[in-house]
């Protein structure tokens, strides 16, 4: 190392940043984000851009589930009066049927007295 | 090298996550990381928040490091780093003009503040990769593989550019403050 590199040396030794700098950093880590608890983090995650979206996404999911909620509803609805229908017209045709047995009952009485007058 | 020697304590505090290893890694290191970024940009309220910027992701990634060299080597290749994006960014890489370095209005003695300072004012007037070689090999006191290592650039990349500032630096210092007077056309080997 000759003359001029030790000038250069000299030159670029090392300085101390000035006073308290040490403390602005610590400062500034402790007050960052990943600092905190979990709760600091999540204030942190949650600063107004995120949060702005954070609503807008908690808006929308509300909405979805409501949507989502209400064409249930209706649904079950659906299935409760096609339930009743099929039950009903299971009554109506059972009904038919017994109409119908007394009908050849009848029927079958009504030829068979025709069948003695006749005789 | 001349850089602070590294005790276990703060770096095995890395991964503790307490403040106080963290502290004590910044006031170990404040020194180092400071002098790249006020060397490399030559304005002191630019290299504090350099500076600063640096030990902050040093506290984000403090789970990371397992060893006191590797955050050692992390923080002067991020300080590196972040002072050439700051040079960018800031438009601050404005190269010194030459003319604006004075000439000296007595002889250079041995150890001279003035000088000194006018010597801080050439290097940064090196372009950037250049700026940061002298910078890791005379204020850090680095060896050539270290250097390479910390910047990821190849040895004989390291040597030759090292070589070239050195050369340009005494042509400068010579011409225009009448110091350290050019030993070849490449000027002397950097070893």
């Amino acid at each position: 190392m000759d003359r001029f590199e030790r000038q250069l040396r000299r030159a670029m030794r090392r300085v101390e940043p000035p006073p308290g700098f040490a403390e602005r950093v610590l400062a500034e880590a402790a007050a960052a984000p990943g600092s905190r608890g979990w709760r600091g983090r999540l204030a942190g995650f949650l600063r107004p851009p995120v949060r702005r979206w954070a609503v807008a996404a908690a808006a929308a999911l509300v909405i979805l589930a409501g949507i989502g909620y209400e064409r249930e509803m209706r649904r079950r609805q659906g299935e409760l009066a096609r339930q009743q229908v099929l039950e009903a017209l299971e009554i109506t045709a059972e009904q038919f049927q017994i109409a119908r047995r007394h009908v050849r009952k009848l029927n079958a009485v009504w030829e068979a007295a025709e069948e003695r007058s006749e005789q | 090298m001349g850089g602070a020697t590294l005790t276990h304590a703060p770096a095995a505090a890395l991964g503790s996550g307490e403040e106080v290893g963290f502290a004590d890694l910044v006031r170990e290191h404040q020194a180092m990381v400071y002098s790249i970024a006020l060397h490399f940009l030559n304005n002191r309220a630019l290299a504090e928040e350099l500076a600063q910027e640096v030990f902050l992701q040093l506290h984000r990634r403090r789970p990371r490091f397992h060893s006191p060299r590797h955050v050692e080597n992390w923080l002067r290749r991020v300080a590196c780093h972040r002072a050439i994006d700051f040079a960018r960014r800031r438009s601050v890489a404005r190269e010194v003009e030459l003319d604006a370095v004075a000439e000296p209005s007595v002889g250079p003695a041995e150890s001279d503040p003035l000088l000194e300072e006018k010597l801080r004012r050439l290097v940064a007037s090196l372009p950037e990769k250049q700026r940061l070689l002298v910078i890791l090999r005379y204020q850090e006191e680095m060896e050539i593989e270290e250097i390479a290592e910390v910047l990821k650039m190849r040895l004989p990349t390291v040597r030759t550019q090292l070589s070239r500032s050195l050369a340009l630096l005494r042509r400068k210092a010579a011409r225009l403050l009448g110091i350290g007077g050019t030993p070849g056309p490449q000027g002397k080997e950097v070893s």
